[in-house]
């Protein structure tokens, strides 16, 4: 059955083609390369998005550097508690196309708005991920927890706001997304603020399996929201057609 | 992101060969299912961009078939009109296998030809018949079965 399959193929083949080439010429490769896309892509992200991140990324530095001095195990409380921004930075950033209403203007566009706005997070997801990298490696205390343990700290809060953020604009005008990511943003790292300064043992080795548990829940409900917001853009382009 | 186009001008023309049997028809069709991929591309995600490909091809054959009046054409009648001949060495296998496949439906073959000369895998290739999974299974194994007995019947003589 094994050599079937393999002879089957043979037997559909066709005359070679004649004006391929001629075709090819004249329409290249219909997309591009990925990483043209992608440094085109970088190049629309705004200014205020990197001035933003960037003081963000001081900020974190530095009140780090101070509570490590300080108290050590503040640390990691204070890189928790400014995830949230980060990640509504990331959020209202990469949302932008339905923001400004330039969605329908990109359905004429080469590439399609999901690809567009994925390859934003990819480029912000990068460099978010390189400066947590910097901060957890200048802070250094953060990683005193061990790397996975860290890595769990600090991505629960992003998720966090990421999920929260996502639900909010679900149910948002266009208008008031950049609000609700803020808003996100503030909820859960106020949240977690007080949290820390109530209950002094959270990052301790022990509530580990809750962090676990949490981070669990926030990759599914985000994965979840994504396929939402895919499915959610397919349609929207279907019904302008 | 975007479909390999060197690659798949090669696939959708074989489909398209397949289906009308005449290469600069073929090649006609092919282009034009290029052409209007290209116009509505940005609007697919990447998971259907095959079978919406697959569908347009598909879409254009049967819009040839049904402007002309004519029929799709069999093995032999494309022979005639365009003056191929097979070629003749060391085909006794091909050749028993390409009897067998014109014994099975137009479905059959088409079905056969997508999943193992496209290399489609069974989702997409469902999708561009139309019919769900378990039925493309099962039509397949149907398929086989057909062929092989077909094939064994005529290695016995």
């Amino acid at each position: 059955m094994r050599q079937l399959k393999k002879e089957l193929k043979k037997a559909f083949e066709a005359p070679q083609p004649q004006r391929k080439e001629e075709f090819l010429r004249q329409h290249g490769n219909g997309g591009g390369s990925l990483t043209g896309f992608l440094m085109v892509q970088l190049s629309y992200i705004g200014k205020g998005t990197w001035g933003m991140m960037a003081l963000i990324f001081i900020i974190s530095m530095l009140a780090g550097r101070c509570m490590y001095f300080q108290d050590a195990s503040q640390a990691l409380g204070i890189l928790g508690a400014i995830m949230p921004f980060w990640a509504g930075l990331f959020m209202s950033e990469g949302l932008k196309s339905k923001r400004n209403g330039m969605a329908e203007l990109e359905l004429s566009c080469r590439h399609s708005i999901l690809q567009v706005t994925m390859a934003r997070f990819i480029i912000l997801g990068i460099v978010e991920l390189a400066a947590l990298l910097a901060v957890g490696a200048g802070i250094g205390n953060a990683w005193r927890a061990g790397f996975v343990r860290g890595t769990v700290y600090i991505l629960v809060p992003w998720m966090a706001t990421s999920f929260l953020s996502l639900c909010l604009i679900k149910r948002s005008g266009r208008e008031n997304e950049a609000w609700y990511c803020l808003g996100a943003a503030v909820l859960v790292s106020i949240t977690l603020m007080s949290c820390g300064n109530i209950w002094k043992e959270m990052y301790s080795p022990v509530f580990f399996g809750c962090w676990l548990l949490l981070f669990a829940l926030l990759l599914a409900g985000n994965g979840y929201k994504i396929k939402w917001f895919r499915q959610h853009m397919e349609d929207y382009l279907w019904n302008l057609n | 992101m975007a479909i390999d186009l060197e690659e798949e001008y090669d696939k959708i023309y074989r489909y398209c060969y397949f289906h009308v049997r005449e290469q600069y028809l073929a090649e006609d069709i092919t282009q034009e299912t290029f052409l209007r991929y290209f116009k509505r591309a940005p609007q697919i995600n990447h998971g259907s961009r095959t079978a919406y490909l697959y569908t347009i091809a598909r879409n254009l054959c049967t819009d040839y078939f049904r402007r002309t009046g004519t029929e799709e054409l069999t093995e032999e009648k494309a022979e005639a009109v365009s003056g191929t001949e097979r070629p003749m060495e060391g085909l006794e296998d091909s050749m028993d296998l390409k009897e067998a496949l014109k014994t099975l439906t137009v479905e059959q073959q088409e079905l056969l030809m997508l999943r193992y000369a496209q290399e489609l895998n069974v989702s997409e290739a469902a999708r561009i018949l139309g019919i769900s999974r378990f039925a493309f299974y099962r039509r397949e194994k149907e398929a086989l079965k057909v062929l092989k007995l077909k094939l064994e019947g005529g290695d016995a003589q």
